[in-house]
């Protein structure tokens, strides 16, 4: 077991106010660690910090050893880091299968030179087209996309929408995906659905998943490991055994 | 579901036979426009063709990528002042075009740098501002003939002397078509895709990995490389040139092209620089139409005025504008899309 | 001569704010950076130059014709154009300004022809006052004591009065002012309307100056709008501050620097504010979470 992501002191203050204080754990490969929290907690702030969206006010983040903290969220995405989000944020006019080709954008080679080469089969731009165009299909097919593979983002209904930021997100081949409440706004069945998913997602891709999810149920048959959060701190880390039964977890979020 | 084509037709010009026939059909139309149409009217044609290169770039900035330009008349002032006074000096025809089209993007670059922070009213004044500063320093300058302007040396191609219209239409039609064909690689490829993921969520882009700054300089910049290429031929297709020339009225006019057309279709910046153009050009000489002419000569004389007559192509150009924005928001291009679904399921 | 110089500035400095002060209305209640302000204060201003010339209308019924002719283009503008879009997004709804702005333009020529008038106002332009040891002239003057009162009147409106307090209430969150019984349609309009009165006051106060011609608002529009944007187009304060620093930049810089590129030296500005501060001196950033 090594550890793939490393979070030490992370700190992340919005003028006066503190989102995130002090945060450290670590993340082993293969693992499914996630993190739980009420409402405002500071969930969706750590994974902005982890991606580099967010400037990391103290504290540092490390991603396979590399030191990421003040990266740019593309420099992350390259250095193998991809995540979702929790209000959907697709590319609403562009079909499914242009938003799963955009996950393929960092393994692509076309440029402005060598564009013209797209118009011959044999071409270099062609032929990279063509490469990523079956990675990409082999993702439609694993997650049943493929009778919406030409339609809209934003005409979709949201469950199928939800599937295709999470294609888009595998798309990419990250060693760490970050899932931002994937279980929110699905129905029972759905939710099923999605557990199975991630359970067979780890199994093909060999990658190690981070989620933030208010659902118990769905967290606990899911994870290796559970981080409790509550204003911004981290209440415990362990399984979900331990995570459940602790006290504070109960007071401040199970009820 | 959907059925799967093969990989290489999603991306392929031409998709398959029909589109092929359909392809030589307008190429031969095309091809065949200056001998059916009179001197005026192939001069007309030309500047159609002018119009049509540049809001093919235009459309990648405001359609794919989602940012606002009202400066591009800056960037065709650079093209075409660039070209001339490379032509004239120091070296031929084609590189001063293609020179010319890279100096334009390199200003395109740096007003794509400002511009990567700014978005709706705040781009809209940046760009406007860069493009009325572009006209006021040319205008300014003796060295690029200052409010008097300059004319372009005569035309010389690879050796061929280019004098008439014709010969201009031919020459526009072909670099109209290379530059159209690239325009729609662009698009299809990697870097269209990176341009379109800009303009639905740059968050979501950057966490996939585009460098958001490099492909929104590289758009300002691929859209201004256009600009300059089409005020290079603009320049020759007039015959002379002044600051006159490239007002901010020019880059509304561009802009409205887009709207027009289409934006994001390559068959919209077509539609759209074409129906503007025709528009703006017919407006001015409305009573020379026949039955139109006399009836709005009759409204004139009577409501209006017959001397602020040829001020009546704004208004219809504000018109267009409107009830396209109103009633058709993809375009003539959406119109056009229309009538291609009614005819494949007719008669149903 | 610099008091001169600054004081030739803030009478600039209060036709831009007004169109500054205009535009940003309507931005803040509906998100449209309106481009046909100026054309609409153009077309007010004409309205008044018939009821004077033609009809021989007395000043003052004139001048408050143009305004009420002026605030039923606004609720024109508003009703049956931009809330007909049907896709409104930024862009679209900018672009149909545009258009609006265009067509006003081919109307107005069409009509009253290129070419310039006179529109003969009761104010004049060449006695002058003096006062602190400056010369100003009596138009000047005018034009800056009915800016700063218009602007007066429009601060006491957002303060005191219940529909100002409805306009905000709009601009803040139209979705909680309609829950909450607000006709949030009509607010909208009305400040459109408001928006186009203030434009139509300034047309008026600038024909005698430049000349009555289609042309007239163009210049003024844009410096105005730039004017808006350099002080943060959602701030209304910031906007007229905007507007008074670009007017009096301008003219200093004029003088001591350039002539020949007074005219571009406010969008250099501008360029150069918006990289430092994306939103304008006195604007506030918002970012979008995720």
């Amino acid at each position: 077991m090594s550890t793939v992501l490393q979070l030490k002191g992370v700190t992340k203050r919005f003028g006066g106010l503190l989102a995130v204080e002090d945060v450290c754990f670590e993340v082993q490969k293969g693992e499914v660690f996630s993190i739980i929290g009420p409402n405002g907690a500071g969930k969706s702030t750590l994974f902005n910090c982890i991606n580099g969206l967010y400037k990391v006010s103290e504290g540092s983040v490390w991603l396979n050893g590399e030191d990421i903290t003040g990266c740019k969220p593309h420099l992350v995405a390259q250095k193998g880091l991809s995540r979702t989000f929790q209000n959907l944020e697709l590319f609403g006019k562009m079909t499914t299968m242009e938003n799963l080709m955009l996950g393929r954008h960092l393994y692509m080679k076309t440029n402005l030179w060598n564009l013209p080469s797209m118009l011959w089969k044999k071409g270099l731009a062609a032929r990279d087209e063509i490469t990523h165009r079956k990675k990409v299909e082999e993702i439609i097919d694993l997650l049943d996309l493929q009778s919406v593979r030409n339609r809209y983002a934003s005409e979709l209904p949201y469950g199928r929408q939800k599937m295709v930021e999470l294609g888009r997100a595998l798309a990419s081949e990250p060693s760490v995906l970050l899932l931002d409440e994937p279980a929110a706004g699905l129905n029972l069945e759905e939710k099923d659905e999605l557990i199975f998913w991630i359970n067979d997602i780890k199994r093909l891709f060999d990658i190690t998943i981070l989620i933030i999810e208010h659902n118990m149920r769905l967290v606990t048959s899911i994870s290796d490991r559970i981080m409790a959060l509550n204003f911004g701190k981290s209440i415990v880390t362990g399984t979900p055994d331990v995570v459940t039964k602790h006290p504070e977890v109960i007071k401040a979020y199970l009820g | 579901m959907d059925k799967r084509i093969s990989y290489f037709e999603d991306i392929s010009l031409l998709k398959d036979n029909s589109v092929v026939g359909w392809s030589f059909f307008w190429l031969l139309l095309f091809g065949l426009v200056p001998f059916v149409l009179a001197e005026y009217q192939v001069f007309i044609a030309n500047l159609v063709l002018v119009n049509v290169i540049i809001v093919l770039g235009l459309n990648v900035l405001i359609g794919n990528t989602g940012q606002i330009s009202l400066g591009h008349g800056g960037f065709v002032a650079i093209g075409a002042y660039m070209t001339i006074i490379l032509d004239e000096q120091w070296l031929p025809f084609l590189p001063s075009l293609i020179l010319a089209g890279f100096v334009a993007a390199l200003f395109g670059f740096l007003l794509g740098i400002p511009a990567l922070k700014l978005e709706g009213p705040y781009l809209a004044v940046a760009t406007l501002g860069f493009g009325l500063a572009i006209t006021t320093i040319i205008g300014r300058m003796p060295f690029f003939g200052g409010h008097m302007g300059i004319m372009p040396p005569p035309l010389k191609v690879l050796g061929m002397e280019m004098t008439t219209n014709m010969d201009f239409y031919y020459l526009c039609l072909i670099i109209a078509l290379l530059i159209g064909v690239f325009a729609r690689l662009l698009i299809k490829s990697k870097i269209g895709r990176a341009f379109s993921a800009i303009r639905d969520s740059d968050i979501a882009a950057s966490a996939l990995g585009v460098n958001v700054v490099r492909y929104k300089t590289m758009s300002f910049a691929f859209s201004a490389f256009y600009a300059g290429i089409g005020g290079g031929l603009w320049a020759y297709v007039l015959g002379f040139i002044s600051p006159g020339n490239f007002t901010p009225v020019l880059s509304i006019l561009l802009l409205s092209m887009v709207v027009v057309g289409g934006s994001g279709s390559i068959t919209g910046s077509v539609l759209g620089a074409t129906a503007i153009t025709l528009l703006n050009l017919q407006g001015e000489k409305i009573q020379e139409l026949p039955l139109i002419g006399p009836f709005f000569e009759w409204v004139s004389a009577n409501y209006m005025s017959i001397s602020g007559l040829p001020n009546i192509n704004f208004l219809f150009m504000g018109l267009t504008v409107i009830l396209i924005i109103l009633f058709e928001p993809l375009g003539l291009f959406g119109i056009w899309l229309r009538i291609k679904i009614y005819f494949k399921t007719w008669p149903f | 001569m610099i008091g001169q110089l600054i004081m030739t500035g803030i009478v600039a400095g209060s036709i831009y704010a007004l169109i500054a002060l205009a535009m940003s209305l309507t931005y803040k209640s509906s998100e449209v950076a309106n481009f046909a302000q100026g054309e609409m204060a153009m077309f007010s201003t004409y309205v008044a130059f018939v009821m004077l010339a033609t009809y021989q209308l007395p000043f003052w019924v004139a001048f408050i014709g143009s305004l009420l002719f002026a605030f039923l283009l606004g609720l024109f503008l508003h009703f049956a154009i931009i809330r007909r879009a049907k896709n409104p997004n930024v862009l679209n709804l900018l672009i149909i300004t545009l258009g609006f702005q265009i067509f006003l333009y081919g109307l107005v020529g069409w009509k009253w022809g290129s070419e310039q008038r006179v529109l003969k106002i009761p104010i004049s332009q060449t006695e002058t006052v003096e006062f602190a040891g400056l010369t100003i002239s009596q138009l000047n003057l005018a034009t800056i004591l009915i800016a700063v009162l218009l602007m007066a009147s429009i601060y006491i409106l957002l303060r005191f009065t219940k529909l100002g307090l409805a306009i905000k209430a709009t601009q803040q969150n139209q979705t909680a002012a309609k829950i909450n019984g607000i006709p949030t349609k009509w607010i909208v309009a009305i400040t459109f309307g408001i928006s186009s009165v203030i434009g139509a006051v300034a047309g008026v106060l600038m024909a005698p100056i430049t000349t009555l011609d289609p042309n007239m608002m163009i210049e003024p529009m844009l410096k105005g709008f730039a004017a808006a944007v350099l002080g943060g187009f959602n701030n209304l304060a910031g906007v007229v501050a905007g507007a008074f620093i670009l007017g009096i930049v301008e003219n200093l810089f004029g003088f001591y620097v350039s002539t020949e590129f007074k005219s571009i030296v406010a969008f250099l500005i501008i360029v150069i504010v918006l990289y430092f501060k994306p939103s304008g001196l006195f604007g506030t950033h918002f970012t979008r979470k995720v």
